[in-house]
């Protein structure tokens, strides 16, 4: 018997556009490699980091991983609302990504203001410079990203949001998903990490 | 158009990158730089056996930076023809590429003024060294705005045909972001962020010559684009 070949339904879509899977993957790689920078210093002193881990509070993680996991939510349902013609809708979704969004720089505050108030600042051991150099970085990429979801939202709320709209919803909309992404291994290496 | 002499700046940029390597690892010592954390006596000890080859090293340093100059104007000629006939992210490029590499010339004074006089006590080589170091390392922030003048009109780029291919204009977002760490040398003696760190040193480098080599190739083929259609 013949095997029968189906025929490809799609041509393979790239969400956005080629280029900005450039710089989405290029600071995957990036942070990836801060990641295994992490592990190295870690594996050399595993007790130290432990018990600076223990003192972190896991509620803040935990907050700040629900907001950006709800924003991103918000973003992808924003990108199908764009797909079906409804820029208005999108608008709408957009501004409760970046209310999320808001809310995770707000809960960050609180969180390092309460460290540093509990005199655990940049320099008090290794664990420390990691904990606020690398969510310091993420940090910039979520204020780079609210700037993208700003620009978003602009765009959706003009009466003729132009013909790369839905693309421009696609790209920007990935990289906020890679924002999420680095956080939530960010959150399992600084928080969760036995 | 100059167009050969364009070509002629393009491939000098790539040959200063190669340059600069060989200031820096060969003639200097300093690839991985020396660590921030070494004794006074032992970094004054560096000074005074390599002092020859600091000194050296520091010329084909100075020449590398110098030649990087012609290269940055042949990037910015394309800028010019993307965003034409406004010319705002070229001069924020050009201006942005003299305040980030002064810096470097500096950096490379202070590294031979402190080879100068090796008869001098240990802690004012240290302190040449340190000062040398920060210097190198520490203004990324110029260097930061440089990168991201070259990305931003890679992608508003209006031409029917585009000067540059798109994926060059994000890829530049990527290396301005990676090159960005290195302003917090000062707050740390050890560890990745250090002026000797993975990140603030080597990924900054890294990114900085994978910048140069695609802005290279782009530009180099944008040239040859526009010579054929002339």
């Amino acid at each position: 018997m013949q095997p029968t070949i189906l025929p490809r339904t799609s041509a393979g879509h790239i969400p956005g556009e080629a280029g900005v899977w450039v710089l989405i993957l290029g600071d995957i790689f990036a942070f990836s490699a801060f990641f295994a920078v992490f592990l190295l210093h870690r594996a050399q002193d595993v007790a130290l980091f432990s018990a600076s881990q223990a003192a972190l509070d896991r509620r803040f993680g935990l907050l700040n991983t629900a907001l950006l996991l709800t924003s991103s939510l918000f973003v992808a349902c924003a990108v199908i609302a764009a797909r079906a013609g409804a820029p208005r809708r999108s608008a709408q979704l957009l501004i409760l990504a970046l209310s999320c969004g808001c809310g995770f720089i707000v809960s960050k505050a609180f969180e390092w203001g309460a460290k540093i108030a509990a005199g655990i600042t940049l320099n008090t051991n290794e664990f420390y410079s990691f904990y606020y150099m690398f969510t310091g970085i993420h940090l910039l990429h979520v204020l780079v990203g609210m700037g993208v979801l700003i620009y978003l939202l602009t765009r959706s709320r003009r009466g003729d949001p132009g013909a790369s709209y839905v693309a421009a919803m696609e790209g920007g909309g990935a990289f906020w998903h890679m924002v999420d992404l680095i956080w939530v291994v960010l959150f399992a290496l600084f928080y969760l990490l036995r | 158009m100059n167009y050969r002499a364009q070509l002629a700046c393009a491939w000098i940029g790539l040959a200063s990158t190669v340059l600069l390597f060989v200031a820096m690892w060969p003639l200097m010592h300093f690839l991985p730089p020396l660590d921030p954390a070494l004794p006074t006596a032992t970094v004054a000890a560096i000074y005074r056996t390599n002092g020859t080859g600091i000194i050296v090293g520091g010329l084909f340093l100075l020449a590398a930076t110098s030649a990087l100059m012609p290269f940055f104007s042949a990037v910015a000629m394309q800028l010019t023809r993307m965003e034409r006939p406004s010319k705002l992210w070229t001069y924020t490029f050009l201006t942005s590429a003299v305040l980030g590499f002064v810096p470097l010339l500096i950096a490379e004074m202070l590294f031979s003024t402190a080879a100068y006089r090796p008869e001098r006590p240990d802690e004012i080589i240290q302190v040449l060294n340190d000062f040398g170091f920060i210097m190198f390392v520490g203004p990324a922030l110029p260097g930061t705005v440089q990168i991201l003048a070259s990305a931003i009109p890679v992608l508003a780029d209006r031409n029917t045909d585009p000067i540059f291919p798109r994926w060059v204009g994000y890829a530049n977002i990527w290396a301005a972001i990676l090159v960005t760490p290195g302003c917090m040398v000062t707050l740390f003696k050890r560890g990745p962020f250090a002026w000797n760190g993975a990140i603030s040193f080597w990924v900054a480098a890294i990114a900085f010559g994978i910048w140069v080599s695609i802005n290279f190739w782009a530009t180099r083929r944008a040239v040859l684009r526009e010579m054929r259609s002339a």
